[in-house]
């Protein structure tokens, strides 16, 4: 199947070895970059405030 | 001790490999896995001997490892009173499993939307030959299938014939894709209360087993289709080389500092000092040079001084194992990888391929090898599925079961 990457354009990639008539497989995105969703992950799933969020980043805990 | 999957029941219609496999899986988690049979003669695997294809040994370990953990019932499903007994499996199962084709399903009146309308819960599961669309329904078996997937014409040297892998890597791996494909499904009717079809193909397996080249090759390296000679390699310290008893595979990157400590390890001073290997660039460009060097210098000792070498040198490398080394892996047993269970057939303990998962709380296992043909049908038509005997009598006066 084809998909469009942010870097790379237009890439092919295998699709999915496994047919499923009700909850079938999709491919929304290719591998993320390094960290791409660090901050999201800490305020949205596990409640961080901005602020913590930031000083984790000056202290070099999570890029 | 509970199972992972106690309380999951699985009507298994599946002969040969691949689904046999599939089921294997379940059943060894503890499913209750009834494996279903036509009277005369059950699922071919157990008749793998007469067709003298299959090297097999003194007893019918074919059949009788993929088939582990399971009960069986012999069922007539030609006849509408053996479509009956199975359809009150169905009401009992939360699986349906099966490799035999649509044409044929659909002939027996157990296709998807039948069997749906009986048990709106069950997990209905195929394993077809090239996968459910495109109208591909020809004969499939592990060979003409991994034939069609471009990984054997890239194995083997430039001009030298293809190679098949050789392990039954499509049946097992199609097994494995289609447990996934249940554990998915059952997941999802936990929380939605309704199953579905699903499918997994021996060829779809086939080519997510091969997916490293065949991405590379759908990225544009058009290279990663054709056989490659280990003589001329792109990394010379990434390749297969000989010693004085068997080979060994080394697996180093490219990089200065690993060629001085593979030099260190081979105890070959006049290499590391060689002008033509100083750089990476230089020791891809000559690599045929190289690799030539390295045979030389490794054909000298046996594997086991130049693993020891390399260990020390911190290189991974392994030896190339024929299959008499790793029955003998401690390192194998001692993950359950390898295990005992008795064989009626031979009345004796044998050493069967064991559990390739390790829970921790609920561990896998072998209790029995496969069953045989119809053992449990009359226990299973009474407890299970609840006749009085005079119906069980009845089918058997139809020749719905033996």
């Amino acid at each position: 199947m084809e998909l469009d990457h942010p870097s790379f354009g237009k890439v092919k990639s295998l699709g999915f070895p496994i047919f499923m008539s009700d909850s079938p497989a999709r491919l929304q995105s290719l591998a993320p970059c390094k960290g791409q969703h660090s901050g999201q992950v800490l305020h949205d799933l596990l409640g961080y405030s901005e602020d913590a969020i930031n000083q984790l980043t000056s202290d070099g805990v999570i890029a | 001790m509970t199972k992972a999957l106690e309380g999951i029941r699985v009507v298994d219609l599946t002969v040969w490999f691949q689904g046999p496999v599939a089921a294997q899986h379940l059943a060894d988690f503890g499913a209750d896995v009834i494996k279903v049979e036509r009277p005369k003669g059950g699922d071919q695997g157990r008749g793998v001997r007469s067709i003298k294809a299959l090297p097999i040994g003194d007893w019918n370990q074919y059949f009788l490892v993929i088939n582990r953990n399971k009960k069986s019932m012999a069922i007539d499903l030609k006849k509408p009173e053996g479509q009956e007994i199975m359809y009150r499996l169905i009401e009992k199962a939360d699986v349906f499993l099966s490799n035999m084709g649509l044409a044929w399903l659909e002939a027996r009146n157990l296709s998807y939307d039948k069997l749906k309308a009986i048990n709106p819960r069950l997990v209905y599961a195929t394993n077809t030959g090239y996968g459910r669309f495109g109208g591909v329904d020809k004969p499939a078996f592990d060979m003409t299938v991994q034939a069609i997937t471009g990984a054997m014409a890239r194995l083997g040297e430039p001009g030298q014939p293809p190679i098949y892998l050789g392990m039954g890597s499509g049946d097992a791996y199609g097994g494995i894709m289609s447990a996934l494909g249940i554990m998915l499904a059952l997941y999802q009717r936990n929380r939605t209360g309704e199953g579905q079809y699903l499918d997994a193909s021996l060829y779809g397996a086939q080519l997510f087993l091969a997916a490293p080249y065949l991405q590379s090759f759908l990225a544009g390296n058009a290279k990663s289709a054709l056989q490659h000679s280990r003589k001329m390699v792109e990394n010379p310290l990434w390749n297969v080389y000989p010693t004085a008893d068997k080979w060994i595979y080394l697996c180093a990157e490219n990089t200065d500092d690993a060629f001085a400590r593979l030099c260190r390890a081979l105890g070959a001073a006049e290499l590391a000092e060689d002008s033509r290997f100083q750089t990476v660039d230089g020791r891809r460009a000559q690599s045929e040079a190289l690799v030539a060097a390295l045979d030389s210098h490794l054909e000298v000792k046996p594997h086991g001084d130049w693993l020891e070498a390399m260990q020390a040198q911190g290189l991974a490398s392994s030896p190339i194992n024929n299959l008499a080394d790793v029955a003998k892996d401690e390192q194998a047993w001692q993950n359950a990888y390898f295990t005992k269970a008795y064989c009626e057939e031979v009345k004796r303990e044998v050493d069967v391929r064991g559990l390739p998962v390790t829970l921790s709380k609920t561990p896998g296992e072998v209790a029995t090898l496969g069953p045989q043909l119809g053992q449990d049908t009359e226990i299973l038509m009474m407890d299970l599925l609840e006749y009085e005997w005079d119906e069980i009598e009845a089918f058997k006066a139809k020749g719905a079961i033996p």
